[in-house]
């Protein structure tokens, strides 16, 4: 982990206008919903998807074409701490912004009269902390096998795939292949829900799927970085 | 200057500690999806709650109709999905408190519907007619609906133990309200 790329990292971040327009619109839209239908509760705001898309998208690739990356590593930068770091920043980044969404949420909702218990408050913030965590590890493996934006296109493209696995699965019967839709779409937006543990039905392959995710992604994105020739004449 | 290079001199080592990490999570993951599929996990006791019951007496649907008719009580269906977070909440919250349950076993004829398109691509036709009928398209959903006057109210979301008891307190007397030529729905 380096606190300097890290820093760095969200500076960036929080200073490009695009991302910044997608954050207040990703922040706030569902707001509303909860201000005009508090009885929703915390349902508008289901996970941190969002904002892991919106700092994580091109961590890795946008470095790639930008030509960011050949200056990074000609400097005392080690891959595998640099694949971590972009992680992490994109991963802190995506938190604060759910932190506070559900901070706001929670005020809106005693505003109107509907004030949620500390429990689900609590269960919220966990859950919405771990999905960003979660969600930003597969996004950095897409980031590193494809360059720019591209892992955007690529996650959009996995995810409907997904979806007609599911589909399709469903139509001729076959449970398995449906399976396939369900475990390739939870790869790409891995999420822990506590509520499981505090409701009594605590499952060790919820946990072990969230972790394993992450693992594998962050491990086959430092490999894919790892084995990444640069050079000033070569765009990867 | 900090080292840029591993103990062997590259900038670029093989994580292998990660890889290790991920490949046995990876078996563990396989395993333990076997093992909680054949073996399905009982419930754990909470405090105040009781382990492993269901306080709510859930009906199934078949008999839901004609229970609600005889019983002259409306029917609580709760739509939920297993992979809805504020469905367990709400589970944790109400249906497992004894005095919530008690007043809803009391007022009501509950149904549990667990959409499973997420899990199988599909739903069984009854099911799926159920929520085509009530036009759900989010969990949890709670519809309080009353065979006797064909009225029924809808509750999307969950936002805490004591408005939802409020809710619910509202739709029964909004189902029991006897239907007006002009109000039928």
């Amino acid at each position: 982990m380096n606190g300097t790329l890290i820093v760095a990292f969200l500076r960036h971040r929080m200073t490009t206008p695009i991302r910044l327009a997608f954050l207040i619109v990703a922040g706030f839209f569902p707001l509303l919903f909860i201000a005009a239908a508090p009885a929703m509760g915390f349902a508008p705001i289901a996970d941190s998807f969002q904002f892991a898309l919106i700092f994580g998208a091109g961590m890795i690739g946008q470095d790639v074409s930008s030509g960011v990356l050949q200056l990074l590593f000609a400097r005392p930068v080690r891959r595998d701490v640099y694949v971590i770091s972009r992680w992490l920043g994109a991963s802190i980044g995506a938190a604060a912004a759910a932190v506070f969404q559900v901070g706001l949420a929670t005020l809106i909702l005693s505003a109107r009269g509907a004030a949620p218990g500390a429990e689900a408050v609590a269960i919220t913030l966990a859950d919405h902390v771990a999905s960003a965590f979660g969600a930003t590890a597969p996004l950095l493996l897409l980031s590193a096998l494809v360059a720019g934006l591209g892992d955007i296109g690529l996650l959009f493209l996995l995810y409907t795939s997904a979806g007609i696995l599911q589909a399709a699965g469903g139509g001729l019967g076959h449970a398995f292949i449906s399976r396939i839709g369900v475990e390739l779409q939870g790869f790409l937006n891995p999420t822990l829900h506590f509520v499981l543990v505090l409701n009594g039905h605590p499952s060790w392959h919820h946990l072990i799927t969230y972790l394993s995710t992450v693992t594998i992604s962050i491990a086959l994105a430092i490999v894919l970085v790892n084995r990444k020739e640069l050079s000033y004449a070569s765009s990867s | 200057m900090p080292p840029h290079r591993d103990a062997t001199g590259s900038s670029r080592p093989w994580p292998r500690i990660l890889m290790i990490a991920a490949g046995a999570l990876l078996i563990a993951r396989v395993g333990t999806g076997i093992w909680e599929d054949q073996h399905p996990s009982a419930p754990v006791e909470r405090p105040g709650q009781a382990a492993g019951k269901e306080l709510v007496q859930w009906q199934p649907l078949a008999i839901a109709e004609s229970a609600s008719r005889a019983l002259n009580k409306p029917i609580l269906y709760d739509f939920s999905a297993e992979w809805c977070g504020p469905c367990k909440l709400m589970s944790a919250e109400v249906f497992a408190d004894a005095k919530a349950a008690d007043q809803i076993n009391t007022r009501f004829v509950p149904v549990r519907i667990v959409d499973r398109t997420h899990e199988d691509g599909q739903n069984v036709p009854e099911v799926q007619t159920l929520q085509d009928r009530f036009k759900i398209d989010a969990f949890p959903t709670i519809v309080v609906y009353s065979p006797a006057t064909g009225r029924h109210e809808s509750m999307t979301g969950y936002g805490g133990r004591e408005g939802m008891l409020e809710e619910l307190t509202q739709a029964l007397a909004a189902v029991n309200r006897p239907a007006s030529p002009d109000s039928a729905q």
